[in-house]
C-alpha cells in the first residue's frame, strides 16, 4: 500500500531529524550521550535537551503538521493551487493580532495568544472575502489581493515593532518563525487544537473528495457544499493561526507540503493530508537544525530557511499557472 | 406527474432566468429541453436539482417538494450530470464512478460489497469496464462523458438530467451516447436532458420542451411541436421542416 510506504519512509526520515535535532546545537551530544544524559547527566546537558531541545523538536513537528493540514484544506475549498494561508494573508493577519496583543498589553497571559492570533487570522479571512466575494471564482485575483493584504499586514507590524523598540524583544524573537526558546509552555498553545482539528479533518476528508468533483457535482451527490466550505476554511485557518501562535508567520510550508503530498499521493484527500502532515514536520524540523546548526551558538529563525526554499517553489508555480 | 413545477422564478443576481415557468414532465419519458441560447434551459436543469434556489414556485419530485427534501434525499432520487465537470487529478475510473455512491454511504465513505457490484455494474451498462483502471486524464471525450454517465447510474436513481451531454463530442461519439441514453430510458429510467441540436432532439426525444426568455412556449412529441412558425418565433431561424429520411421524426434545415 502506497500511504503505509511512503508514510513509513518519511517517519523514518523525520525520525532521523528528530536525533539531529536533539543532538546538534551550540552544545553537541551524541546519540549514545542522550540516554546517558537521560539517566545521569551533567545539569546543563540535562537542562538543554529536556527544557530546550526536546520541547524545540516537538513544536517544530506540531506546527509543520498544522501549517501543512490547514494548506491542503484550504487548497481543497478554494480549488487554487496558488492558495495557502500564507498566501491569503491569515498568517500575517494572525501574527500582527499577536505583536499588537504583546506590545499593547504586555501582561497579558500568555493563553491569550492563540485567541488574539484566532482573531486576526478570522478577520483577515473575513476581509478577504468581502474584497473578492465578486471574484471568488478566480484565484489569480484570491492570492493577489491575499498578497497584498499580506503585506500590508507585515508592514505594520514592522511599523509597531519600529514605533516600540522597546517593548519588542519578545514580540521580535517570536514574529519571524522561529521556534528558539519554545520550551514546554508553548506546548498547551497548540497541542489542544491539534488534538481537536486534525481528527477533525480526517472526519472530513471523503466530503472533501466529493467536493474535489466541483460544487454543483458535489451538491448532485447530497452533499451540502456551503457548509462543508464554510467549516473547512474555519478549521484551516484556526489550524494556521495557532501555528502563529507559537512560533509566529512561517510562509510556504502550508504552500509546498500540500503540493508534494498530492504530486505522492494523487487526488484523495486522506492520503494527502497524513502526508502533507509529515512532511510538514519535515520541512519545518530541517529548517530549524539548519537554522542552529549552521553558524553556532549564533541561531537563525527557521522561518528564513522555509521562505528560501519556498519562496523559489512559489516563483515556479506562478509562472507555470496559466489562468491568469 | 413525476416532475411538476409550479410558478417558477429564478434570478441571477438581478436578472430573472426564469420567469413563472409552469411544467409537468411524465415518468418514464426521455423528455428534451431545447431553447436558444440564455432561454434558461440549464438553469432550470439545475432548479429541478436543487442546485439553485429559487425566488418564487415549487418544484415536486415525484410527489414531493425538492426544498423540503434533504440534500441526500434529492441525490437518491436524482443524477445530474453537469455541462463541464471537474475531472479531479490522480483518479481511476473505477474511483470516480464509486462516487455516485456518495449519497448511501457514510463520512467515511466506506463502500460495502453491494455498493462495489453496483459500480461495476454501472460501469458496464456505459461500456467503461475495461477501463476502470485508467486514470481520467487518459481517456477521449466520449469515454470520459459515458464514465460521468456511469457515475449517475451508480447512483440509482429514478432519473437522471444531462446538461448538454453531446455538445462536445463529435458526431459519432453524440450517436452512441444518444443510444446509451435511449437505452436506458427503455430500461426504465426518466431522463431530462438539455439538447442544442433540434434534429438530435426531435429523433431521440418522446417529448420536447421549448423556452424561450425563461418560459414554457411549447411541450409535446417533437411532431407536434416541431413547425416553422416556432423556429421563427423561438429562434428567429428560417428554416423548413422534413421528415428525417431514417427514423422518421422532424428535421429542420435553414433556409438562409
Amino acid at each position: 500500500m502506497r500511504l503505509m510506504s511512503v508514510s513509513i519512509f518519511l517517519l523514518l526520515m523525520w525520525a532521523l531529524l528528530v536525533s539531529l535535532s536533539l543532538t546538534q546545537g551550540a552544545v553537541v551530544l551524541s546519540l549514545s550521550d542522550i540516554w546517558s544524559v537521560w539517566q545521569q547527566g551533567t545539569l546543563t546537558e540535562h537542562f538543554v535537551l529536556w527544557n530546550h531541545r526536546l520541547p524545540r523538536m516537538i513544536i517544530a513537528t506540531l506546527v509543520g503538521m498544522s501549517l501543512a493540514l490547514s494548506g491542503c484544506m484550504v487548497q481543497s475549498v478554494v480549488r487554487n493551487p496558488l492558495a495557502s494561508p500564507d498566501i491569503l494573508g491569515v498568517t500575517s493577519a494572525a501574527a500582527l493580532a499577536v505583536v499588537g496583543l504583546l506590545i499593547y498589553w504586555p501582561d497579558a497571559n500568555v493563553h491569550w495568544i492563540p485567541f488574539a492570533a484566532l482573531i486576526g487570522g478570522f478577520s483577515a479571512a473575513g476581509l478577504l472575502l468581502l474584497l473578492t466575494t465578486k471574484r471568488l471564482a478566480e484565484p489569480s485575483h484570491l492570492a493577489l489581493i491575499g498578497l497584498a493584504l499580506g503585506a500590508l499586514f507585515s508592514a505594520i507590524v514592522d511599523y509597531l515593532l519600529s514605533k516600540y523598540p522597546l517593548e519588542i524583544n519578545g514580540a521580535m524573537l517570536w514574529m519571524t518563525g522561529s521556534v528558539w526558546g519554545r520550551n514546554w509552555s508553548h506546548l498547551p498553545l497548540i497541542l489542544p487544537w491539534l488534538m481537536v482539528l486534525v481528527p477533525g479533518a480526517i472526519y472530513l476528508c471523503y466530503r472533501l473528495d466529493v467536493l474535489s468533483l466541483g460544487q454543483e457535482k458535489a451538491a448532485s451527490l447530497g452533499l451540502k457544499v456551503t457548509h462543508l466550505q464554510v467549516v473547512t476554511l474555519l478549521m484551516a485557518i484556526a489550524l494556521a493561526s495557532v501555528s502563529v501562535s507559537v512560533c509566529g508567520a512561517i510562509a510556504f510550508v502550508g504552500l509546498v507540503a500540500p503540493h508534494i503530498a498530492r504530486f505522492l499521493m494523487g487526488g484523495r484527500h486522506f492520503p494527502v493530508i497524513i502526508i502533507a502532515m509529515l512532511l510538514g514536520a519535515i520541512i519545518l524540523l530541517a529548517a530549524d537544525i539548519f537554522a542552529r546548526a549552521i553558524a553556532p551558538p549564533l541561531e537563525f529563525p527557521a522561518g528564513i530557511f522555509v521562505a528560501m526554499i519556498g519562496a523559489p517553489y512559489f516563483i515556479f508555480l506562478i509562472t507555470r499557472y496559466k489562468h491568469w | 406527474m413525476h416532475v411538476n413545477v409550479t410558478d417558477l422564478s429564478v434570478s441571477y443576481r438581478t436578472t430573472l432566468i426564469l420567469d413563472k415557468l409552469n411544467l409537468s414532465l411524465p415518468e418514464g419519458k426521455l423528455i428534451a429541453l431545447v431553447g436558444p441560447n440564455g432561454c434558461g434551459k440549464s438553469t432550470l436543469l439545475k432548479s429541478i436539482a436543487r442546485l439553485l434556489a429559487p425566488r418564487d414556485g415549487q418544484i415536486f419530485l415525484e410527489g414531493q417538494s425538492i426544498h423540503s427534501m434533504s440534500a441526500k434525499d434529492v441525490a437518491r432520487k436524482l443524477a445530474l450530470l453537469t455541462q463541464t465537470p471537474i475531472t479531479p487529478d490522480g483518479i481511476s475510473v473505477r474511483d470516480l464512478v464509486a462516487y455516485g455512491r456518495a449519497p448511501y454511504l457514510n463520512a467515511f465513505g466506506h463502500l460495502s460489497a453491494e455498493d462495489k457490484k453496483l459500480i461495476q455494474r454501472s460501469m458496464m451498462l456505459m461500456g467503461v469496464e475495461d477501463l476502470a483502471e485508467n486514470s481520467l486524464i487518459q481517456l477521449s471525450g466520449g469515454q470520459r462523458q459515458r464514465v460521468w454517465i456511469a457515475m449517475a447510474l451508480a447512483q440509482q436513481t429514478n432519473t437522471l438530467l444531462l446538461d448538454e451531454p453531446t455538445t462536445y463530442l463529435d458526431m459519432a461519439h453524440q450517436v452512441e451516447l444518444m443510444n446509451h441514453l435511449q437505452l436506458l430510458n427503455k430500461n426504465g429510467k426518466s431522463i431530462i436532458v438539455v439538447l442544442h441540436d433540434l434534429n438530435q432532439a426531435c429523433r431521440y426525444a418522446d417529448m420536447l420542451v421549448v423556452l424561450k426568455q425563461g418560459r414554457v412556449v411549447a411541450t409535446g412529441t417533437p411532431e407536434q411541436v416541431m413547425s416553422e412558425a416556432l423556429l421563427q418565433d423561438v429562434f428567429e431561424l428560417n428554416a423548413k421542416i422534413f421528415s428525417d429520411p431514417i427514423a422518421g421524426t422532424p428535421m429542420c434545415i435553414a433556409t438562409h
